[in-house]
């Protein structure tokens, strides 16, 4: 299988984290909340998992497990001091919680490796080769070189860590926890007057988001094999956002969408690639200007699913 | 005493300026009562303190024998106390059928993983949503073909009908109605009128602003006549109706039949 | 030594507060975060550096061009990223944040485009004139820093109190709709209030140039955050809490720098947003949220 190119499945492999990541931005703004913190959050589930798997020699799932639930904890702790007030402060308390994180990532060398960061970390694809041959088999034995196997185990596990994040969170938007949600995002006083308790679910929808941050976080080390304070600048967090904004933050299919074509677009345009962040930026303010609800929206997908019918309102 | 509803001396000053002042009454269990009085005269604020949009500056709101003053919205709905608003605020972008659904909110309990994974009991717990939600919308007399469509884009008089709908799947004993035939024409408020006496039946009670003083004068047992803040006057139509005080009120602030 | 670090403190303080200045006056009157005024800030400091060190022009004309130059910048941004997004309904506060969001990115990267991400050289013609005063040691720059900084102050808090176009746009703050029912054209309200807090960005550019002697075009982020930071600490709109809070953040700042770790430094902003968010959400001037613009 020589046009299983480690290459293309790299990048694909990087639209599956960026994609988990936009999930996790979306389900902020599907209570009408700004969260600049993910890259914040993304760092604890990377650097938990790293630590935990390079110092104490425990196996990548748990770092991955404990990575999500400790970015999710912080994300309850951040989330219920800045969600009192309205949705600004919130933007604002979490971009500063991302860089207060990056300085301490920087600064205490003893626990992090300061700017040097982790490195070695254990790579999935690796472990799992090792784990195989001591079973007697062989990747040749698929027609694979070891390389080709790597690059696909990774990216077939971070495919199934995308599914599933998308199929819990379709399934929650469809559910009375997704009503409440959305009724919080469209008029939060209606929703109060209506019963819902909205601090309550504010949080909630906060801590999933970094939750699902510290997750792409640890798979990130896991796949990379290393991590450090460069990886989650304010530049990442702005990133993750111009995936939702972008691609669609009424729907989840939108923040997966946004992240595969930013992320696919600059790997194949390398020009464009330089002008990157300009790009975003610009990208932004013509989204919010033109379609702000980014390029997927729900009527959008209905044309798509009934293409004869016309769309309802 | 006190009935369903007491209203003890409550005050609301925004900054220096007094909106609410000395309010006292009470409402009785299976009750119409009509808030009336001229446009600025403290009738929503009242509604937004028993609701707690926003504290009392002064008093208490006895509910149901409870102090309510200090617990956040959601609490009060839970409680039994639900509401429409003066300028309909409906989540314009759900389905009809939705904006009852999250009316139903707060008498159902399935959680993130219930609604995931789907469980039995969810689904149970759905299906009796959707039911309620039909029965309601029967009742406020939405019809079938408007159901799926987004709220938003109902006709206005439909839209207050939705609006109320939602508020009665909360299961209120105290259904607070913000001006619910402003805007409409005479036939409109005779359906209007028919559904407030049905839900009366029904056993909730019922605190109504209007400013349409034929639905008023039909539909109230008693009423409360408001002006700059304070309560002028309180007793039956018959009698309401010929009160200096409250002609004087509304002649002073340029007539006072039906205007919205 | 103390005293030094004193008049350090206040120094740095007295250009926090005008960027502050500048966060607080748009989002009074607008209701929303300018995130692209950090940006602002630092063309600000690049214009003037180019005008001082390139081009050796004097410092007035180093000032004009930095006031010159992102008043324009304010303009644009109001026209482009701010106005087509008004009286749209749905959620508009984040929208305008979004919005700013992309031009402070953008422009964060112009810049590093054209300017690299070193270090550049600003060469203040009187860097080397001090006074010794006793036992302390003064530089004429932070003279000339704390003079232009309470001349701005104290002008903004008179223009706001005195002048016929200021306490129209104190009206507008209070309620843009009154205002304009009062006859007051809200276009133009909303766009001298862009255009004034951006020439603050500017002016408080050109000090930061003067009082570290090089820029980067980072400053812009961490000078943003700073910004955000202290009007959340004295409270968003209060124009006393942003002067307070700019002076309380330059006096922390340099004396954690003087007496504790400097890794540290720029944390310090955020531990303030944390406590106060705890203790008192609607910072120290600000008024109760709950009532504010209902």
């Amino acid at each position: 299988m020589e046009w299983l190119n480690p290459y293309h499945l790299q990048v694909a492999s990087f639209v599956l984290i960026n994609a988990i990541l936009g999930v996790s931005i979306y389900v902020t703004l599907s209570t009408g909340q700004l969260s600049l913190g993910n890259a914040g959050f993304m760092s604890i589930g990377a650097y938990t998992a790293a630590l935990l798997s390079t110092q104490h020699q425990l196996p990548i799932p748990v770092g991955i497990l404990a990575g999500s639930l400790l970015a999710g904890a912080a994300g309850i702790l951040v989330g219920i001091p800045s969600l009192r007030l309205s949705g600004v402060y919130l933007a604002i308390a979490t971009l500063g919680f991302g860089e207060v994180l990056r300085a301490i990532l920087i600064n205490w060398e003893s626990l992090t490796g300061g700017a040097v960061g982790i490195p070695a970390i254990p790579q999935m694809g690796r472990v799992i080769l090792v784990w195989a041959r001591d079973r007697g088999f062989t990747p040749e034995s698929l027609g694979l070189q070891s390389n080709q196997f790597i690059s696909l185990t990774v990216f077939l596990i971070l495919l199934l860590g995308t599914l599933l994040t998308v199929a819990f969170f379709l399934r929650l938007s469809r559910s009375r926890v997704g009503r409440a949600y959305a009724a919080i995002r469209l008029d939060e006083s209606a929703a109060a007057a209506a019963g819902i308790p909205i601090t309550y679910y504010k949080v909630l929808a906060f801590s999933q988001g970094a939750l699902l941050s510290g997750f792409a976080g640890a798979l990130f080390a896991h796949s990379t094999s290393f991590v450090s304070p460069g990886d989650f600048t304010y530049h990442r967090a702005v990133e993750i956002l111009v995936f939702a904004v972008f691609g669609g933050s009424e729907h989840i299919f939108g923040p997966v969408f946004g992240a595969a074509f930013l992320t696919v677009v600059p790997e194949s345009l390398r020009a464009i690639s330089e002008y990157r962040y300009i790009l975003y930026g610009i990208l932004l303010v013509l989204i919010m200007v033109f379609r702000p609800q980014g390029v997927i929206d729900p009527a959008l997908l209905r044309r798509f699913r009934r293409p004869g019918k016309g769309t309802p309102a | 005493m006190s009935g369903l509803l007491s209203l003890r001396n409550i005050g609301k000053s925004f900054g220096g300026l007094s909106a609410l002042s000395g309010i006292s009454f009470d409402v009785e269990p299976g009750e119409i009562v009509g808030v009336i009085g001229p446009n600025g005269a403290g009738k929503t604020t009242l509604f937004n303190v028993v609701t707690a949009i926003y504290p009392s500056t002064a008093g208490e709101v006895v509910f149901d024998g409870e102090q309510i003053g200090g617990l956040p919205p959601h609490t009060i709905t839970k409680r039994g106390i639900s509401r429409t608003f003066q300028n309909i605020r409906l989540f314009s972008s759900m389905t009809v059928e939705e904006n009852v659904m999250v009316g139903r909110h707060c008498r159902t309990g399935s959680g993130v993983w219930r609604g995931v994974l789907r469980t039995r009991g969810e689904r149970r717990e759905e299906q009796g949503i959707r039911g309620k939600t039909r029965e309601l919308l029967d009742l406020v007399g939405l019809s079938g073909s408007d159901r799926g469509g987004a709220a938003g884009s109902l006709p206005y008089g439909h839209q207050r009908r939705l609006e109320i709908a939602r508020a009665l799947a909360a299961e209120p004993r105290l259904l607070l109605l913000d001006e619910p035939v402003a805007g409409m024409n005479d036939v409109e408020t005779q359906e209007v009128f028919g559904l407030i006496k049905r839900v009366q039946s029904l056993g909730v009670t019922i605190l109504l602003i209007e400013h349409d003083m034929s639905l008023v004068m039909k539909a109230c047992d008693r009423l409360v006549v408001f002006n700059f803040g304070r309560k002028i006057a309180e007793g039956t139509p018959a009698v309401i109706r010929d009160d200096p005080q409250v002609i004087e009120a509304y002649l002073g602030a340029a007539g006072g039949t039906a205007d919205a | 030594m103390f005293l030094e670090q004193l008049i350090n403190g206040i120094t740095l303080g007295s250009i926090y507060a005008i960027v502050a200045l500048g966060y607080t006056l748009v989002f009074g009157v607008l209701d929303i975060i300018n995130m692209a005024h950090g940006e602002i800030f630092m063309i600000g400091a690049f214009v003037s550096m180019l005008l001082v060190s390139k081009a050796g022009a004097p410092l007035p004309v180093a000032f004009l061009g930095a006031i010159v130059v992102t008043a324009a910048m304010g303009l644009l941004l109001e026209r482009f990223a701010l106005r087509p997004l008004r009286g749209r309904p749905g959620a508009s506060h984040l929208a305008s944040l979004i919005s700013t969001i992309g031009v402070s990115i953008l422009l964060e990267n112009v810049a590093h485009k054209i300017f690299g991400s070193g270090n550049h050289l600003f060469e203040t013609p009187f860097a080397e004139i001090r006074f010794t005063i006793g036992p302390v040691t003064v530089y004429l720059v932070q003279v000339v820093i704390l003079l232009i900084s309470l001349l701005l102050m104290v002008g903004l808090s008179l223009w706001l109190s005195r002048t016929r176009a200021g306490k129209a746009l104190r009206a507008a703050a209070e309620s843009l709709e009154t205002a304009g029912l009062l006859g007051v054209d809200t276009n133009r309200m909303i766009t001298a209030t862009v255009v004034i807090a951006s020439a603050m960005g500017g002016v408080a550019g050109v000090l930061v140039g003067m009082a570290f002697n090089y820029i980067n075009n980072q400053i812009g982020l961490s000078m943003g955050l700073k910004g955000l930071a202290i009007i959340i600490f004295g409270g968003m709109g209060s124009v006393y809490g942003a002067m307070a809070g700019g002076l309380i953040l330059g006096l922390s700042e340099t004396f954690v720098v003087a007496y504790g770790s400097s890794g540290y430094r720029d944390a310090i902003a955020f531990v303030a947003i944390i406590v106060i968010l705890l203790i008192k959400p609607q910072g120290l001037f600000g008024q109760a949220p709950a009532e504010a613009k209902r």
